[in-house]
């Protein structure tokens, strides 16, 4: 890859960059609607593990993933200084619990590496690419990828 | 033949109960009456299944807190609330719950949008604290102990 290349700060993406675990992540603004922090979510019965349950957002009731779970890392031990990023992705709203958000950044479509060739399912579903900044990698994740998919009515 | 409401404007009067320390909400239409039964009301069954007698009808009970996982099978029937509810079919059931909180309208939010469908549960709605609160199907929730078998998780199958 080059790295001289200059582009145009239009081509550039915006990234919503937070902490998971021990680790850096982004997802494209563009799904971001808002930056909440955690309040208590309504247990939902029958869901998987990383659906955390329900909470009220302004009369909509949305879902809330612990993301840490959902891409394989260990739970999201509760605190108050979790925050939820509550994603818009087709017209499904779903909050996600991560450790903070950290920053939003502007990053070329070149600056994005394709995700090392690795054999974890988890990674190989869930991350679309890597990006180098400083000293740290952000994980670029595939939104759709994490949402909890849309159960279908039972049939019996 | 069925028809189906919009879901978003429809208001409902329902119950609010305390389910192993979850409030949910159970449609009153469903309700035939509410007993606190004395412990000698309480019959098991062999096959595990408590009926509870009721003006000398006998009534296969259904814990709900069992039926959404929010606790193990009680042991403790005689500390329950039962809500008698009639399904479709005239069978009767009696509806374990914690406790009565009190009854109200509650305006009925999908679920489904957002989410999808939990078995068991009609919708949801808020109440006046800000939280979100699950109305119980209970037609849908007596037929998960119907089969009384532990409950296959088909998103956890599709996930890795």
């Amino acid at each position: 890859m080059q790295a001289n290349v200059k582009t145009l700060p239009d081509d550039e993406r915006e990234l919503v960059t937070f902490r998971v675990g021990e680790q850096d992540f982004c997802i494209d603004i563009i799904y971001v609607r808002e930056i909440r922090s955690w309040t208590p979510a309504t247990v939902l019965p029958h869901a998987p593990d990383y659906v955390l349950g329900v909470i009220n957002l302004r009369g909509a009731i949305v879902p809330i993933v612990d993301l840490a779970r959902r891409l394989g890392l260990p739970k999201t031990m509760l605190g108050d200084r979790h925050v939820i990023v509550i994603a818009v992705v087709a017209d499904q709203t779903v909050g996600f619990l991560v450790d903070a958000v950290s920053d939003i950044i502007g990053v070329a479509p070149s600056a994005i590496q394709p995700t090392p060739d690795v054999t974890a399912q988890t990674t190989r579903m869930f991350i679309r690419g890597v990006i180098a900044l400083e000293d740290r990698m952000l994980r670029l994740i595939d939104i759709s990828a994490v949402l909890p998919p849309l159960v279908e009515q039972a049939a019996s | 033949m069925s028809i189906s409401l919009p879901l978003t404007l429809a208001v409902l009067d329902g119950m609010v109960v305390d389910v192993a320390g979850q409030t949910m909400v159970v449609p009153i239409a469903t309700i035939v009456e509410t007993i606190r039964p004395e412990a000698g009301d309480l019959h098991r069954l062999a096959d595990g299944m408590t009926v509870v007698a009721v003006r000398g009808r006998f009534i296969p009970v259904v814990d709900l807190g069992h039926v959404f996982k929010f606790r193990e099978a009680t042991k403790t029937y005689s500390d329950l609330v039962y809500l008698l509810v009639e399904s479709d079919h005239q069978q009767m059931w009696a509806l374990a719950v914690d406790r009565i909180h009190d009854q109200r309208q509650v305006v009925i939010k999908g679920l489904e949008g957002n989410y999808g469908h939990v078995p068991g549960v009609a919708a949801a709605t808020i109440l006046g604290d800000g939280k979100v609160a699950l109305i119980i199907d209970p037609e849908e929730a007596v037929q998960r102990t119907d089969a009384d078998q532990p409950v296959p998780d088909h998103s956890q199958l599709k996930d890795c």
